[in-house]
């Protein structure tokens, strides 16, 4: 019972990580990345190999192989994930690619994506995936022991996570990456450059997602395509809207809700059905149905976004001040000059 | 060289069925101006009810009608219990996109369990493939083109013909004037989506019968292709989807010759990448459409 809770708790930090760098690139600069389960994907399978045994031909065909420490695993997730986003994002962000165009690049390199890695059998074992990756935190630990270690350490990177990422939401990166997102037409005559802002943050929800994989196969032990179809993605998103899109919080309410109550209510569904392949095609579709219902009738979540009020209060200049962009990162067109009202 | 011209044979196979699909997508667009990523559903659905159609009442006409009103129904469908709602609370286009790509989940999750996630089969009478010049056809593949020649002539007839094909484009070009000068855009809205589907339902039975088995991605996995021709061509142009389903058809199968088959479904996505970074309004674009996109 304890093991069961223990796992549900880890899967849910897993999940926490996700959502938090879904959250910077769709909830907070609205960028609508289908193919955000990629990166985690990538973060999984760069640490796999990593640090995992070498290949053993004959059965298992992968790159890699190269025993190594599991921070040297952490890393280098974070690193190819973020690399890979960056790359992603720097074709798809372009000022060409809005919209419905962004949905279709990135919905096309997830199933790509998805479609190349099955198929190439010597780059991660194809559709068999990643097997026997070594847990990390010593051979000698009984598994209860492991369970409740790994535990305190995925409670711990969620906080790292969960306080960078709130730090950077009320940072003033953070509000411009909202103004982005609400009117990038009036961002830029602000004078921001809207592609660099929004590669950072696409880049920074990428290796959130990688450190998310990386820190699942550490604990699974194993990683194959059959972990991130296109549905992950979506089921990331539901987490999202489900907390409330833009709230730090919130969205980790979110994903503790549907991982903990949804997935564990649809683990009732099997006693009614007799095809078992088919409860997951169950699953797969009440996600969707939910994200519509939500959409539909609570677009804001649990917790919604809370913004800072719009009208100009003379109270709150003196607080809002010292909070303008400090950085001179904004291109020559100008940093704006506005007190207070700015926002 | 009989080789090249049996390539380009079914490269013109493959352009017909595929010219409906964009054909389709490229009208939805036009007038809802948001990618509809359940498109593939409708495709899916008409070669489902195609399927079970003819297995009930083992006629094949019925079947193929019962399909295509399937597709009309499922387009009309997600416009009525999905869009129309969402159009009124909130016009944000990733809201747009993320429901109907949510719809096209559920559609196919509901087909997996209603037909099982193994692959169907469609028995249609043994095609023998026969010489027309240098191409190599089965009457299958001959009716297919013709049809297709046939609806592609009727959907511009309509278009540029009829009342509502005047309105469709007027709504097209821009729904707030259109209002207006009195057109009830709401009507045109929906009739567009029953054409769209009926559309789609075509290619959804003409990629059904001859890849001769499919499952529940039929029409997730023909999406992306049919995206590439549409984008090709130029995303709302109905003439530009139909180049562009041309050469996307063409090129996939000629190097599908030249190369192994495998790679046709890469070439096509090639293609599509490239059309993204060079050129994301097509290869029509005008000045001022790319600066609307």
């Amino acid at each position: 019972m304890i093991q069961f809770a223990l796992t549900s708790l880890i899967f849910l930090t897993f999940q926490a990580i996700l959502v938090l760098g879904l959250n910077v690139q769709f909830g907070l600069t609205g960028i609508l990345n289908l193919a955000y389960i990629v990166f985690y994907a990538a973060g999984a399978y760069t640490a796999g190999v990593l640090t995992g045994p070498p290949p053993t031909p004959p059965g298992l065909t992968y790159i890699g192989g190269w025993n190594l420490p599991f921070y040297v695993g952490i890393l280098g997730a974070m690193v190819v994930a973020g690399l890979l986003s960056a790359l992603v994002g720097a074709v798809a962000l372009g000022r060409r690619l809005r919209g419905s165009y962004l949905a279709i690049t990135t919905l096309v390199v997830a199933v790509v994506a998805l479609q190349v890695v099955s198929q190439a059998q010597g780059l991660f074992d194809g559709s068999l995936g990643l097997l026997n990756v070594p847990l990390p935190f010593g051979r000698g630990l009984s598994s209860d022991a492991f369970a409740y270690l790994y535990t305190g350490f995925m409670i711990v990177v969620v906080a790292i996570c969960f306080a960078v990422s709130a730090r950077l939401r009320r940072a003033p990166f953070g509000r411009i990456l909202r103004v982005i997102r609400e009117d990038e037409v009036a961002a830029s005559v602000f004078g921001y450059n809207i592609f660099k802002y929004k590669l950072i943050a696409f880049t920074f929800g990428g290796v959130l997602a990688g450190l998310a994989g990386c820190l699942t196969i550490f604990y699974v032990g194993s990683f194959s395509p059959a972990g991130w179809g296109v549905g992950e993605t979506l089921f990331t998103l539901t987490c999202v809207f489900v907390g409330g899109a833009g709230s730090t919080l919130g969205v980790v309410i979110g994903a503790s809700v549907i991982s903990l109550v949804f997935v564990q209510l649809t683990t009732l569904l099997p006693t009614l059905q007799s095809d078992p392949s088919l409860i997951l095609v169950a699953r797969g579709m009440l996600i969707p149905l939910l994200l519509i219902l939500v959409l539909r009738f609570r677009p804001t979540g649990l917790l919604p976004e809370r913004l800072p009020r719009l009208a100009y209060r003379p109270g709150a200049a003196a607080e809002a001040v010292p909070e303008e962009p400090g950085e001179d990162s904004s291109p020559p067109g100008g940093q704006p000059q506005v007190s207070g009202g700015q926002r | 060289m009989s080789g090249l011209g049996q390539a380009i044979g079914y490269g013109i196979v493959t352009s017909a069925i595929l010219g409906l699909s964009a054909i389709a997508m490229s009208l939805q667009f036009g007038v809802t101006k948001h990618a509809n990523l359940a498109h593939g559903e409708f495709l899916t659905v008409a070669a489902y009810t195609l399927v079970l159609v003819q297995s009930r009442t083992g006629s094949l006409a019925l079947a193929v009608v019962c399909a295509v009103v399937a597709g009309a129904a499922a387009a009309w469908l997600l416009n009525r219990i999905v869009l129309v709602p969402f159009r009124k609370v909130s016009s944000r286009l990733a809201v747009m996109l993320i429901v109907t790509f949510c719809a096209g989940q559920i559609v196919q999750g509901a087909l997996a369990i209603g037909f099982g996630l193994n692959y169907v089969n469609v028995t249609v009478s043994t095609q023998v493939a026969h010489q027309v010049g240098p191409f190599l056809w089965t009457s299958l593949d001959e009716i297919i083109i013709a049809a297709a020649v046939v609806i592609f002539a009727g959907v511009f007839a309509v278009l540029y013909l009829t009342p509502f094909g005047r309105s469709q484009r007027a709504v097209a070009d821009d729904i707030a004037l259109a209002r207006v000068k009195g057109i009830r855009a709401d009507r045109v809205l929906w009739q567009t989506w029953l054409l769209v589907g009926a559309l789609a339902g075509v290619a959804g039975v003409a990629l059904a019968v001859t890849s001769g088995t499919f499952n529940n991605q039929l029409g997730f996995n023909y999406l992306l292709v049919t995206f590439a021709a549409v984008i090709v061509g130029g995303l709302g142009k109905v003439h530009g989807a139909l180049i562009g389903a041309v050469i996307i058809g063409l090129v996939t199968e000629i190097s599908g010759y030249y190369l192994s088959s495998g790679y046709k479904q890469v070439f096509a996505l090639l293609l599509l990448a490239l059309a993204l970074i060079l050129r994301p309004s097509g290869i029509f674009a005008t000045e001022a459409a790319e600066t609307r996109a």
